[in-house]
């Protein structure tokens, strides 16, 4: 379920929460709305604290690639999910969306690694139930655009 | 329900747990509304106990809330436990309710966590409620004080509100036996389950112990646990006996030997217990095969435990006997257990050979034998082997199956040891088997020593093993100290020596 399935499903994700017409800006904030949500739901598996160690783990994993998402910090006490990232500015908007999609790709992952995919993509389906998960699990090979 | 003083009593339902051999060890089930408290050291399946009742237990219409505290994160939790095939993801979200209060319980105020424990409950209305793991709860609180309560004030409210709830609740916590001195956790509790774990060697042995249930007769004793990918399977140390309506039949049954059938008075009586003792190599477990192939003929299903080697070698060295042991087979009326050698409990032997006798319906059981069965118990086990058997063999005569069993002795030539571990006590009928020296020549005799509540023979007969199974000669009259081991003939029977017939006609 790691990459590239669970690369489709956090983007199909993102574009979900972003809508059919997006700006630079709002791209955090969709990764934002979808990170809460994943949030709320997965952590009624693996707790809060166990989000947040997953959360934190995938910025790690795809900080390397990229760098901007060294800023996140995951939530915060002002409510913040992902945090903010260091500065975007001359950063093409499509590789803002691939860092931000890897992170949500990364959490989905992790979870699937540690509670499975069955529960992970349960969860995910609660969240969007549109998305496209498959019967067998494995999310269609397909984007929302 | 009414006493005999007319009172009427307030019915206690027993939930079923589902989990192998716990309801029958428990009375019958958990009873409801009761705060149950499983103890127990580290891995010895505390945690997967009270997953395996939850999962069972919990449907939408009473669902289970778990409340995670210190100790095994949710996320490790949920990897491991979904390992078990009771693991139901479909029930995850709405059957059972995951919620963690690591944070609050690290705070250590007690107040606050319960306040949040009944806030989920109130807002959940479970049935099932499971707090993994209480101890560190407590143990949180004892290193803060508390905070706005008492560990006792606590419980005691913790309790009292479950319990109007109308919650069955499982708490989950390591515990050591010195704790139960003044833990007023094992006060509040209404029912407190013990898990122990021992390595022995290279054994590892699991046991429950029912250390109190209100309301309920708990099975005494300590109960055989095995772990497996299903969760946990009990093994109550007191067997039920079957219902049997029917008397104890005057029958008796072949050995398929017709001189064997005839030193015992007329084979064996049904639903008893023989034991045939003798040397390696002396034909015992032939003899045992043959006693089942002759209820095999007659349309009767048998059972053969075997510890030594495997059932396909067992029953292809039947072969050469008639139609072999694998006819039977394939005619569904055998089935040869082999059970698993080195860390087997007795309770775990005696469940699998009684439930194989009942799906096959068997009216003979052959036990081969019961020098590899103590061999193949975990050491801790074999203290207990005799108590046990005596269990068992009462268990299953009880239930109307007459048992063949044999063992190894251990012989010298002017010793007969008929039995090393003194299990010649729980048998109804003995037969031994020996070497004994001939004119210079090693031959076997056997005769019958014990059978009771009948007469039998008390010639001894040699005997050889053959092909074709057990050829028993005629009664070796002519010589004395065959017992010894070095028969010597006797004076007067020295001029007639065709009396001295061997079984396979060689004189």
């Amino acid at each position: 379920m790691r990459s590239p399935a669970g690369q489709t499903l956090a983007a199909w994700a993102l574009a979900s929460e972003l809508g059919d017409t997006w700006e630079r800006d709002d791209l955090h904030a969709a990764a934002e709305r979808a990170c809460r949500k994943l949030s709320a739901r997965l952590a009624m598996l693996v707790s809060v604290e166990g989000y947040r160690a997953l959360l934190a783990r995938a910025v790690h994993l795809a900080a390397p690639k990229y760098p901007f998402l060294e800023g996140l910090k995951g939530p915060s006490a002002n409510g913040a999910c992902l945090g903010e990232p260091s500065s975007t500015d001359g950063i093409d908007p499509s590789t803002i969306r691939d860092g931000l999609t890897a992170v949500l790709a990364g959490t989905i992952g992790l979870s699937v690694t540690f509670i499975g995919e069955e529960l992970t993509l349960r969860a995910v389906h609660d969240i969007w139930p549109d998305a496209p998960v498959t019967s067998s699990g494995e999310p269609a090979q397909e984007t929302h655009t | 329900m009414t006493g005999e003083t007319g009172r009427k009593r307030v019915p206690i339902t027993l939930l079923r747990s589902e989990v192998p051999g716990l309801d029958e060890v428990l009375g019958g089930g958990v009873p409801e509304y009761t705060f149950t408290l499983i103890a127990g050291t580290p891995g010895t399946g505390k945690t997967t106990l009270a997953q395996q009742i939850m999962f069972s237990m919990a449907t939408p219409d009473r669902p289970a809330l778990h409340f995670t505290v210190l100790g095994e994160p949710p996320i490790k939790m949920l990897r491991y436990q979904q390992q078990f095939t009771f693991f139901d993801p479909d029930k995850v979200g709405s059957s059972v309710r995951y919620v963690h209060l690591g944070e609050l319980a690290l705070e250590g105020d007690l107040g606050k966590v319960l306040d949040a424990m009944i806030r989920e409950v109130e807002a959940t209305n479970p049935a099932i409620v499971v707090v993994d793991s209480f101890r560190t709860v407590i143990r949180s609180a004892s290193a803060t004080g508390g905070g706005s309560m008492d560990v006792q004030a606590f419980l005691q409210r913790l309790a009292l509100h479950l319990t109007a709830r109308q919650a069955t609740t499982f708490l989950v916590g390591e515990y050591a036996e010195s704790d139960l001195e003044d833990n007023p956790v094992f006060t509040v509790a209404d029912g407190v389950l013990w898990l122990y774990q021992s390595v022995e060697r290279n054994s590892v042995v699991r046991k429950l112990h029912v250390v109190k249930m209100r309301g309920q007769a708990p099975l005494p004793g300590f109960h055989t646990l095995r772990i497996t990918d299903a969760g946990l399977q009990i093994f109550p140390r007191i067997l039920k006996r079957p219902a049997i309506e029917a008397p104890r039949p005057a029958e008796r049954l072949s050995t398929g030997v017709v001189e064997i059938d005839d030193m015992l008075g007329g084979g064996i009586p049904a639903w008893d217990s023989i034991l045939v003792a003798g040397p390696s190599g002396s034909g015992k477990s032939t003899l045992g095969s043959q006693f089942i192939m002759t209820g095999a003929e007659l349309g009767q299903a048998g059972v053969i435990a075997v510890f030594e080697e495997r059932p396909d070698e067992y029953v292809s060295r039947s072969a050469r006997l008639g139609s072999g042991l694998g006819a039977m087979v394939d005619k569904d009326l055998l089935e040869v257990l082999y059970l698993r050698p080195l860390d087997l409990s007795v309770d775990e032997a005696l469940l699998e050979i009684q439930a194989a006798v009942a799906r096959r319906k068997a009216g003979r059981l052959l036990i081969d034998s019961l020098s590899g069965f103590e061999l193949a118990l975990a050491p801790t086990f074999r203290e207990d082997f005799r108590e046990s058997l005596y269990r068992m063999v009462g268990a299953l005569t009880g239930g109307g199956v007459t048992v063949f069993m044999t063992t190894e002795t251990t012989m010298s030539f002017t010793d007969l040891n008929l039995s090393s571990n003194l299990i010649s006590f729980l048998t109804d009928d003995i037969i031994i088997q020996r070497y004994v020296e001939i004119e210079g020549e090693l031959r076997k005799v056997m005769g019958v020593v014990k059978m009771r509540g009948s007469n039998h023979s008390r010639l001894l007969r040699e005997y050889q093993v053959t092909k074709g199974g057990l050829v028993v000669g005629e009664p070796l009259t002519d010589y004395t100290g065959l017992i010894t081991g070095v028969a010597q003939r006797r004076v007067d029977a020295r001029s007639n020596q065709g009396a001295d017939r061997r079984p396979d006609g060689h004189g």
